[in-house]
């Protein structure tokens, strides 16, 4: 079977700017943070936190856990004394949610850890030890392990390892698979064990040619059949989850289904190295690699631990340079901004970039048609916002608003700078307040 | 290395997404339309003289002023897009030289004012306005539209000279003066390759789409060869290469969707090669021969500004039937699950 696969995005058209530099940079270990911030998402209360103010406790211990199998625990990052819980209001939707904070010992000291052999585990096992660790997988922090436990009736045919950047300016991927790339093949040999009969397929960005050579030696090595590496050309908006299952099988995702209604699970580079550290050590999600990229005085990627508030890596970069006024988790085109910087790191945060900010004048749409030649899901963005603007929220519905995934692409090429995004955002919030009306 | 941030909350500027935004914007695309138009420009003045630089000034003068007192009407802001600037110079540039100036003015005023900003203004138009105004002006001062002169420059001679698609034109003029543009016809026209030139930049920037150019030039060419005509002549002659590249990818009046814009430059070859072979003697069979429409005679040889206007009206159309399936709706392309 060929090992190179070589995929270019065809109908993406997209080449973001690289002008700010990536930082390729060596991954760097922050310094431990003197307090940790664990939000905790789920909102519908069938979790329990099993501390209390003031309770000593040590690193990668159970804070909050619920009987729900479906709901990944959470574990402190360092070890010291509970704090409180107190309320933080989530950049992307603006909501109020709970958090635990955590005020640090200053000593690093942590629970045992229970190596385990992962060729000895059952794959049940395996899945609990996932789910123990609180690994969760994404942008949207979906709890890893149910993509390991297969839907009924359906089989995984192909494991998509996402190794690529979708996003300028973000290089933690890339450095994860060249510094810790045994650790990431390991995890995907559990993964392998987990969902056996599957293809692998590795994604990677066309351009990084060490990264290749070093994933290519390493599944030379492992003695794999099924795996192809997927050199993919740097084109947005290629790599999020619904277009990358796309560009790399060319098939599209049910609408309003998910990636395993059709035979596919994506994983993260991050996520595959946290489970080789949850079932070969038993060791819980508790850092992440963040890259740090824009207008900092030394842009980097940074090992942090998950909580630390989001100053302390923004100042151990050298502070915020020159006149840039916003931090956007995530990725420039798809990101949120962040409107303060004591805003801890989540399990979904992958990168901060800092910018200045550009406030655009709307103008009238000129009908060029550039945003349904960029949109990924075949839409007609101007289209919708005509719709959206009149309030015919239904034809909206019907010239299929679903398929969006917020991708920005449209709103990015747009000669007239109208903001395409916002307007089928409130649209789409407009149908689904009729939709929970019905109901 | 570490350094304390300034920054405290609410000083950071928090706006929703994409916070990247592409440098081709609508009035960027205005000034390299005009960068773009500044061979053929140069050309005109050399060829035509001072009636390039007397016709060129009037159009594009009064194009702004018309614009600006347009939107002032409207209670809208003026802006200074670009937009006008184009329209402007596209009209001088498809006006015979000896043309009087009030005309060219007169004709200006009605692209602007009625076949732009009446309609909405930018990006609600149906027509555009450009031709809008050359096909008022055809129909106000038949006479004079087709009044065309031998390219002298800057001397002092007027010599009348053949029109650009009469038998006369084709059997005097040679390919390559045609192509380099030392012929009679409108201003800007003649040089086709420097409008190709001009296109290319378009195209290459990403201004225009390439599917329009591209399939009115080849269904012209096939077309026109597929009927006996001379496909070479009738792709360098008249307005054809201005109109492909310049006046056909007027995005506002031409479909959204890529397939779309294939059939509008399709529709527009076929209705220009029909124009341009047959509109004369359906005129004739159906009128006779009356005074006024020998006139219109004269003018519907040109078939590109009315095959344009006429896909013009039917763009809405195509746009309505050609819609891709979205993602997500499209049936199992790989097996199943």
């Amino acid at each position: 079977m060929a090992l190179f696969i070589r995929r270019n995005g065809q109908s993406y058209k997209i080449r973001l700017p690289y002008r700010i530099p990536s930082p390729d940079s060596p991954i760097v270990p922050l310094p431990l943070p003197e307090k940790v911030i664990l939000p905790f998402y789920n909102t519908n209360a069938s979790y329990s936190i099993l501390v209390k103010r003031g309770d000593k406790i040590l690193g990668g211990q159970k804070i909050v856990d619920s009987d729900d199998f479906s709901i990944t625990p959470i574990h402190t990052t360092i070890s010291g004394e509970v704090s409180g819980i107190i309320k933080l209001i989530e950049p992307a939707s603006g909501r109020p949610v709970d958090a635990i904070a955590i005020t640090s010992d200053g000593e690093d000291k942590w629970i045992e850890e229970t190596p385990k052999n992962p060729e000895a585990l059952s794959v049940k096992e395996i899945v609990t030890a996932i789910r123990e660790a609180g690994i969760t997988e994404g942008v949207d922090t979906l709890p890893a392990h149910l993509k390991l436990t297969k839907p009924e009736g359906k089989g995984i045919e192909a494991i998509i390892l996402n190794g690529c950047q979708c996003e300028p300016y973000l290089t933690s991927n890339a450095r994860l698979l060249l510094e810790n790339g045994e650790q990431v093949f390991s995890g995907l040999k559990i993964i392998n064990r987990a969902l056996p009969n599957a293809i692998i397929y590795i994604v990677i960005d066309n351009d990084r040619y060490d990264v290749i050579d070093n994933v290519e030696k390493m599944v030379k090595a492992s003695g794999f059949e099924n795996i192809k590496i997927v050199l993919l050309e740097k084109k947005y908006p290629a790599v999020a989850e619904t277009s990358l299952v796309k560009t790399v099988l060319g098939i599209d995702i049910p609408a309003n289904g998910m990636a395993a209604d059709i035979g596919v699970a994506v994983f993260d580079i991050a996520t595959a190295k946290a489970i080789h550290d949850a079932v070969n050590f038993g060791k819980p999600f508790i850092e992440k690699v963040i890259t740090i990229a824009g207008s900092v005085n030394q842009p980097m990627n940074l090992l942090v631990r998950i909580g630390t508030p989001l100053r302390n890596l923004i100042d151990y970069c050298g502070g915020i340079k020159g006149e840039a006024d916003e931090a956007i988790m995530n990725g420039l085109m798809m990101g949120v901004p962040l409107y303060e910087l004591d805003f801890p790191v989540t399990k979904g945060l992958g990168s901060i970039v800092i910018g200045k900010s550009n406030p655009l004048k709307e103008q009238d749409c000129i009908r060029c048609g550039k945003c349904l030649d960029v949109c990924p899901a075949c839409l007609v963005p101007s289209l919708l916002t005509t719709y959206a603007k009149a309030g015919r929220y239904d034809d909206c519905k019907e010239n299929y608003i679903d398929s969006c995934f917020e991708c920005g692409a449209c709103a990015y090429i747009c000669p007239s700078n109208i903001p395409l995004v916002q307007y089928i955002r409130i649209a789409k919030v407009e149908l689904d307040k009729r939709a929970a009306v019905k109901q | 290395m570490i350094q304390k941030t300034n920054i405290t909350p609410g000083e950071l500027a928090v706006s929703p997404g994409p916070h990247a935004q592409n440098w081709l914007s609508a009035n960027r695309m205005m000034y390299v339309i005009l960068f773009a138009l500044i061979l053929p420009t140069a050309a005109a003045i050399y060829f035509f003289g001072y009636h390039a630089i007397s016709v060129i000034a009037v159009s594009t003068v009064t194009a702004l002023i018309t614009e600006y007192l347009a939107k002032r009407m409207r209670g809208r802001a003026f802006v200074m897009d670009g937009s006008a600037i184009v329209a402007g110079l596209l009209l001088a540039l498809l006006m015979p030289p000896t043309i009087p100036l009030w005309m060219v003015a007169v004709g200006a005023f009605i692209a602007i004012a009625i076949a732009k900003e009446a309609f909405g203004g930018l990006g609600h138009y149906i027509f555009n306005p450009v031709l809008g105004g050359v096909a008022f002006m055809h129909a106000c001062f038949p006479a004079e539209m087709a009044t065309w002169v031998a390219p002298t420059g800057f001397g002092s001679e007027i010599t009348s000279a053949a029109a650009p698609l009469s038998e006369t034109f084709a059997a005097n003029t040679s390919k390559l003066s045609m192509l380099i543009g030392d012929t009679s016809g409108g201003l800007g026209e003649t040089s086709a390759l420097l409008i190709l030139i001009g296109g290319i930049i378009l195209i290459f920037l990403r201004v225009i789409d390439w599917r329009i150019p591209l399939s009115l030039i080849t269904t012209t060419f096939l077309f026109s060869a597929l009927l006996g005509a001379d496909p070479v002549f009738h792709l360098l002659t008249g307005s054809l290469m201005l109109g492909a590249f310049f006046l056909a990818t007027d995005s506002t009046t031409t479909p959204l969707a890529r397939r779309g814009k294939v059939v509008f430059g399709i529709g527009a070859g076929i209705l220009l090669v029909l124009m341009r072979l047959y509109g004369v003697t359906l005129v004739e069979e159906l009128f006779g021969d009356v005074v006024v429409i020998s006139l219109i005679k004269e003018v519907t040889t040109e078939g590109v500004i009315y095959s344009i206007l006429l896909m013009n009206a039917i763009t809405p159309l195509i746009d309505r039937f050609l819609k891709a399936k979205p993602y997500g709706f499209k049936k199992a392309v790989k097996g199943e699950g």
